[in-house]
């Protein structure tokens, strides 16, 4: 069957329009912020602000490594969650058995990164990565059972005590995460070969294996990415209550998608960017800090978060069929 | 109505003036087309001539843009899915779309054809029992999943689909293309008895002997435009072949060069799953060579196999006079210089949503990012290197790929592997989708890239394009190399035998 | 015929299920007796009939992530209007959520979007509704009402009235996917998404006939399950998906649409049930449950994969050729004819 020939009307917008996606995301954040503070005289406030990005750096810095995932055409994985709890249980428990802080975390990041690439080993060979991490997020779950019995593991340490909470001109330490995670992404992303090459295999991973690229070796390495990013994560919550919880991420993976999304990078990859996911990742605090500040119960919160991705995830679908991919 | 017998001068189907366009490309340039009662009417014509867009339109895949259709004598208009199976027209695509796991009579009914009551298995069975009898399969049992059938048996249901469709006009587009001989013949008795039972049918192949066999009249399509029909009875080989060719051939082809250096590929005793026939090669540094095959025949196997995208089961291949490992790797392959462009670019040819800057340094990543870092000023080089070489307008650098012409995807896909210094081109269809323009220019790159001291090996179903281009031309026929030769000592038509194998007698 | 039934996939996994069975009946005490196959049975309903539903969205090619949040949210309609009756209160909850499931599969169906990132935004909001709806409470069944969960426990042999509908259920739903069109068109577009529309079936009909199915089994299992248990709260059912997509995956319903039957959803529920049963009784703690789920998950993933075309079966192929190669003689292996 010969193939018919594309458009070939230069005059349709041929740039890729990441950088007006960016924009466009930006500038809505900007109207929130002006109208929520409109009606909301404290929204505007600095401290209210330092809040907005505190909670967003937790879902935003494992945004981050799993816009990776997202960006290579792997969807996305929904074992985040767990590997941040299963993290902070592994640091709780090496420094339990009396190991300084250096070498446990050190021990943490390898575990996590272990974990990362057994997982995408198992998905470069062909698996859905939906259902592989929904295994391995069980499996995960309950390993740390088997570790901790149940039990919440406190850590006693001034240094990790300091991490948790401290303040460096008056910015969380988890803020600060974020922006030096944001600019270890942005950098791999945009500069490094790896950071191409993942690009690449989500715009057409048949091109990407006929040009000589190892597909396999690309996908197991965007899943040690975010394995790694929800270790980072994992260290700063323990950290900040000086304690390993087992329970409590349970949300983490879904709000993580949300943030990718919402920041506009395509589900099936090729297009986007980490920096855009941090970005949805602090919309989407800021929209539950205002809702928050609205007094909206946590399940009307939620709801309307669902409806938010439901419509934006439609929205970007619909607009990219018009131009006519 | 069906009425059995000879076919009448009733016209069932008459097209006028057809126009289509896609985007800058005019596929169909006022085409007229027209079937009789009773009919069986090949339609003719080489890879982007338009045939599969007049097939398009006919299924309701694309609407024309203007001229006027007429069903029965009675103005109708195509467009969409719907008005096609009002008109009472049904077409099987090139591409068999049986469903594997469902059975023979589910997939006889499956496709929107009426049905009522349970859909049980024996009630399924009952009704298609006719159709498949129809098609020379009763003796089928008509539970059994389809994805255990031969190819060929699953080219007649999908024709017994159409029947049950009660379609009076049937279009078959290429419906013996993957088949061997024994199951061509199956489906072309098949054709035959339909024909006998009153059934109009459209019946577009390659295989110009087929025509002989089966069809009544034919209409030839040449660059978006049709010639009247004509009886095959009045027609020989030769005229059939001429009308197809018929265009200046002079200006396509950039003049051949003479000297040649030493063997770059020589391959040797090569097998691999998709092919069972021992397979030979040698090219030598500034040459071209053209393999020339219909799709099937296996010359894009034969590339796959060098490029290492199939295993190689047996057989020695030597690049630039290294030995390549056992069952080696594409990308072993592409360490040793070579670089293979498939015939379906939009697959995984080009990066259709990235930009041309993007594409181009795809296989050079190692080289642009010297330890591990993209360094943009060498993307830069590279991209601007590439484009001067293969004339892409530099200011087009930053433009989606997806955006640009089937001529200009095609400078991409092929210009990209320029940036590893290839030492052999392996291209299957170098000029699928891309119009006769651009094809000149195409060529041109080609001949440049072998007298630089490439050495340049495609595939290629277009016979002229193959004897224009080509130093040594290989025709293959089922999976065998059918001889070498070069292009001055053999002519078009001998060639066109050679691939279709339409001789009187067996050759030896 | 007896051949090709040794060959039948659903048979290794009877015999699977059979061979778990029978080694936990042996270390065991009182594993094998009708006491417990009730328990295991009653376990079996809930995610029975969720995998179901959901396992018809895998038939089709899908994926419908929001079935643990229809299940709570349905809990919470049951349990809400379970003054007026079983029967009323569980329509009350079937009702809006097939209506939710027939939206969905009209929205996945004609915006071709991936039902993945659909059913991921909806698994949200619904839940978020759980939570409206209910203030963020548990709510109860009412004393007056508590006949309901008693009725809903009875004990028939070793069937429940729940375990029963399961079963019930598999059995219907098997049967339309195997003898209606509409069943027929399921596994066309899961197995052949591409040659299923060129052939002209129906997309949308089967699309939103499965997702209706999978909200409206959600729903029961939820709503009979808290009406069983007297109460309903919105964090409910949160580990539904995991343990649905196991047992669908156990039961042989592949990821990759159009393989798979309802005998092999019942056959994996089973299964799942006895290895977590059995664990439980040999005094395992409940992070126990978790750990088998995600490694059974990953094995039986694997032989999905295995079952599949995949990268690996080329790599296969070349390992094999090479060391075949390299049996015959030396890297300068002789040219043949």
């Amino acid at each position: 069957m010969s193939a018919t020939n594309t458009v070939s009307t230069p005059s349709q917008n041929p740039k890729t329009s990441s950088f007006t996606q960016f924009f466009l995301l930006l500038l809505g954040l900007i109207v929130l912020v002006a109208v929520g503070g409109l009606f909301n005289p404290v929204f505007l406030t600095g401290e209210n602000g330092l809040a907005i990005l505190r909670a967003a750096a937790m879902s935003g810095i494992v945004a981050l490594g799993a816009t990776f995932i997202t960006l290579s055409g792997r969807f996305f994985s929904l074992a985040l969650g767990s590997t941040v709890m299963f993290s902070g249980v592994t640091l709780a428990v090496l420094m339990s058995l009396g190991l300084p802080f250096s070498i446990a975390v050190l021990l943490t990041f390898a575990i996590a990164t272990v974990v990362g690439a057994v997982q995408g080993v198992i998905i470069a060979m062909g698996a859905n990565p939906i259902i592989t991490t929904l295994g391995a997020s069980a499996l995960l779950a309950g390993l740390a059972g088997l570790t901790t019995n149940g039990v919440n593991i406190p850590i006693e340490s001034e240094l990790v005590a300091w991490i948790g909470n401290a303040r460096l001109i008056g910015v969380p330490t988890q803020t600060w995460a974020f922006v030096v995670a944001i600019g270890i992404a942005w950098w791999v992303i945009n500069k490094t070969r790896f950071g191409h090459e993942t690009v690449l295999l989500g715009a057409n991973s048949a091109s990407t294996r006929a040009s000589g690229i190892s597909v396999a070796r690309v996908t197991v390495s965007v899943f040690i990415i975010a394995s790694i990013s929800a270790a980072v994560v994992g260290v700063l919550a323990a950290a900040q209550f000086s304690k390993a919880r087992v329970m409590g991420f349970d949300g983490l993976d879904f709000d993580v998608v949300a943030a990718v999304l919402i920041g506009g990078t395509a589900i099936q990859g090729g297009r986007g960017s980490p920096v855009q996911s941090a970005l949805g990742a602090v919309v989407i605090a800021t929209i539950q800090n205002y809702m928050l500040l609205l007094s909206w119960s946590q399940g009307v919160r939620t709801l309307v978060t669902g409806a938010f991705i439901v419509l934006i995830v439609v929205g970007f679908h619909i607009a990219g069929r018009r131009k006519g991919a | 109505m069906i009425e059995p017998g000879k076919p009448t001068d009733q016209l069932i189907l008459e097209m006028k003036d057809i126009h289509k366009s896609f985007g800058a490309v005019k596929a169909l340039k006022g085409v007229d087309f027209e079937l009789r009662r009773g009919e069986v009417m090949a339609l003719l014509g080489e890879n982007g001539a338009g045939k599969s867009t007049l097939v398009k339109i006919l299924a309701g895949l694309q609407s024309p843009e203007s001229g006027s259709i007429k069903i029965d004598g009675r103005p109708f208009s195509l467009g969409n899915m719907k008005l096609s199976y009002a008109a009472g027209i049904a077409v099987a695509e090139q591409e068999l779309s049986v469903i594997g796991p469902l059975s023979a009579a589910e997939n006889i009914f499956l496709g929107g054809v009426p049905f009522s009551g349970p859909w049980t298995r024996s009630r399924l069975a009952e009704k298609a029992r006719g159709y498949l009898e129809s098609v020379g399969l009763g003796h089928l049992d008509p539970a059994i999943p389809v994805e255990q059938l031969a190819v060929a048996e699953r080219q007649l249901i999908e024709i017994a689909r159409l029947l049950a469709t009660k379609a009076r006009i049937l279009v078959l587009d290429e419906p013996t293309a993957a088949l061997s001989d024994a199951d061509i013949e199956r489906v072309k008795s098949t054709v035959l008895r339909l024909a006998k039972a009153g059934h109009s049918i459209i019946y577009v192949t390659h295989r110009l002997g087929e025509v002989f066999e089966i069809a009544d009249r034919i209409i030839t399509l040449r660059s978006g435009r049709s010639s009247p029909p004509v009886n095959v009875s009045d027609m020989t080989l030769e005229k059939v072949i001429e009308q197809m060719i018929g265009r200046p051939l002079a200006e396509m082809f950039p003049p051949r060069s003479s000297g040649f250096g030493e063997i770059v590929l020589e391959m040797s005793g090569v097998t691999s799953p998709a092919l069972n026939v021992s397979q030979s090669l040698r090219v030598r540094a500034g040459e071209i060579v053209g393999i020339a095959g219909q799709v099937g025949s296996g010359t894009e196997s034969l590339l796959r196999a060098i490029a290492g995208v199939d295993v190689v089961e047996t057989g020695t291949i030597h690049v630039g006079g290294k030995l390549l490992p056992a069952a080696h790797t594409l990308s072993s392959a592409i360490q040793s210089g070579v670089a293979y462009c498939s015939s379906d670019r939009k697959l995984d040819g080009i990066f259709a949503d990235l930009k041309v800057s993007n594409n181009l340094v795809a296989p050079s990543m190692k080289t642009v990012s010297p330890r591990g870092l993209v360094s943009r000023r060498r993307i830069r080089d590279v991209t601007a290197t590439i484009s001067k070489q293969m004339a892409i307008d530099p200011t087009r650098a930053e433009y989606r790929v997806g955006a640009l012409s089937g001529g200009n995807q095609q400078k991409v896909a092929l210009g990209k592997w320029l940036g590893i210094q290839p030492r052999v081109l392996l291209v299957s269809e170098p000029t699928r989708g891309v119009d006769v323009g651009a094809r000149a220019e195409i060529y041109g790159h080609l001949r440049r890239l072998a007298d630089e001291g490439m050495a340049v090996v495609f595939a290629s179903s277009d016979i002229d394009e193959v004897l224009g281009l080509a130093d040594t031309v290989i025709p293959m026929y089922r999976g065998r190399q059918v001889r070498t030769v070069s292009p001055t000592k053999v002519t078009n038509h001998e060639l066109v035998r050679d691939i279709t194998h339409s001789y009187d007698e067996a050759a030896p | 015929m007896i051949k090709s039934l040794f060959h039948h996939p659903v048979i290794h996994r009877v015999a699977l299920a059979a061979v778990i069975y029978l080694s936990f009946s042996l270390t065991i005490t009182n594993f094998g007796s009708a006491g417990n196959a009730y328990a295991i049975l009653e376990s079996c309903a809930l995610i029975g009939i969720v995998a179901a539903g959901l396992g018809v969205t895998m038939l089709a090619g899908e994926l419908d992530l929001s079935v643990g949040s229809v299940a709570a949210c349905a809990g919470i309609i049951a349990v809400s209007f379970s003054h007026y009756g079983v029967i009323i209160a569980v329509v009350a909850a079937i009702v809006p959520a097939v209506l939710f499931g027939v939206v969905q599969g009209i929205a996945i169906a004609r915006l071709q979007i991936s039902s993945l990132v659909f059913t991921l935004g909806t698994f949200i909001g619904v839940r978020g509704l759980a939570y409206v709806l209910t203030n963020e409470r548990t709510i109860t069944l009412a004393l007056s009402d508590l006949s309901i969960s008693t009725g809903l426990r009875a004990r028939y042999l070793i069937f429940s009235p729940f375990s029963l509908l399961m079963i019930a259920t598999l059995i219907f739903l098997g049967l339309v996917l195997r003898y209606t069109r509409l069943g027929r068109e399921v596994y066309a577009i899961g197995g052949a998404r591409k040659e299923s529309r060129a052939a002209g079936v129906s997309q949308i009909r089967p699309l939103i006939f499965s997702f209706a199915v999978s909200a409206g089994l959600a729903a029961l299992a939820g709503a009979l399950a808290s009406l069983r248990g007297g109460s309903a709260t919105p964090v409910g059912y949160e580990t539904l998906l995991l343990a649905a997509v196991t047992a669908a995956l156990v039961g042989g319903v592949s990821v990759y649409g159009g393989r798979g039957s309802m005998a092999g959803v019942f056959i994996g529920v089973v299964t799942l049930q006895f290895l977590l049963a059995g664990l439980q009784l040999l005094g395992a703690a409940n992070w126990a449950a978790n750990l088998t789920t995600g490694a059974v998950l990953l094995i039986f993933l694997a032989v999905d994969i295995a079952n599949g075309d995949s990268p690996v079966g080329i790599a296969m192929q070349r390992l094999k050729v090479r060391w075949q190669a390299r049996r015959r003689g030396h890297s300068n292996s002789i040219a043949r004819l």
